[in-house]
């Protein structure tokens, strides 16, 4: 290896199969937040509280996205890149 | 450019592009909240105390709940006389701290008629789960 070369042979490298699934888990961890979240049920009866449970739902949509792409590569990163030990 | 760095600076950009969304509109509605109409029909003056909310009505009648018709604008003034309290009207969504010292003040329209819960969102004694009452709204 010549100086200041980079080596790249160790990187890894992914396969569209390893970006279905990362997007799957980002996906369903979405789905899931979304299922605890939005069953949030306010009766709307003032010009406020109309106000509010729009900011609420947004906000939520919202937040989850960013969080479930966070929490999601993170948890993906965790099993895929997992210490599997010595390979013979 | 390599995917990844793609992937990177675009969540990135799409997480500031979010949150700078939240903040703004956020900003707009609690401005709006905030900010109570020019035409106000009653000012009602709470005081929370440990463990009870009183309320003076603008003819000087004083009650431990409240009443008021739909579609009435009412101006809360609130006050506490000991410790800090909060004035919180759950099934509205909305609350305004009660500061020793201080006016604060919290405007409501409602337009369901129905019986709401007033309760004490600030931890303030022993008795704070039982610092509770009514805004009964009528037709």
């Amino acid at each position: 290896m010549s100086e200041g070369k980079v080596v790249t042979e160790n990187k890894p490298k992914l396969s569209t199969r390893d970006y279905l699934t990362w997007l799957l888990v980002v996906v369903i961890l979405y789905v899931v937040f979304m299922l605890m979240g939005l069953p949030y049920r306010f009766e709307v009866v003032s010009v406020q509280t109309a106000t509010i449970v729009s900011i609420y739902n947004t906000t939520y949509v919202l937040g989850m996205m960013v969080s479930a792409i966070f929490m999601g590569t993170l948890l993906w990163i965790v099993i895929k890149f997992r210490d599997r030990g010595i390979e013979n | 450019m390599e995917t990844m760095k793609k992937l990177e600076i675009l969540t990135v950009i799409g997480a500031v592009v979010i949150l700078t969304y939240i903040t703004a509109i956020s900003t707009v509605a609690l401005y709006e909240i905030d900010t109570p109409p020019e035409h106000i029909d009653r000012i009602i003056k709470v005081t929370g105390r440990q463990f009870f909310w009183t309320f003076e009505l603008p003819d000087g009648t004083i009650s431990n709940e409240v009443r008021i018709k739909t579609g009435e604008t009412i101006l809360f003034e609130i006050r506490a006389e000991d410790v800090i309290h909060s004035f919180f009207l759950r099934e509205l969504a909305i609350k305004q701290d009660a500061v020793p010292g201080r006016v604060t003040t919290l405007w409501i329209r409602v337009d369901t008629p129905g019986e709401y819960n007033i309760l004490c969102a600030e931890l303030c004694g022993t008795g704070h789960a039982f610092m509770t009452t009514k805004l009964i709204v009528t037709e």
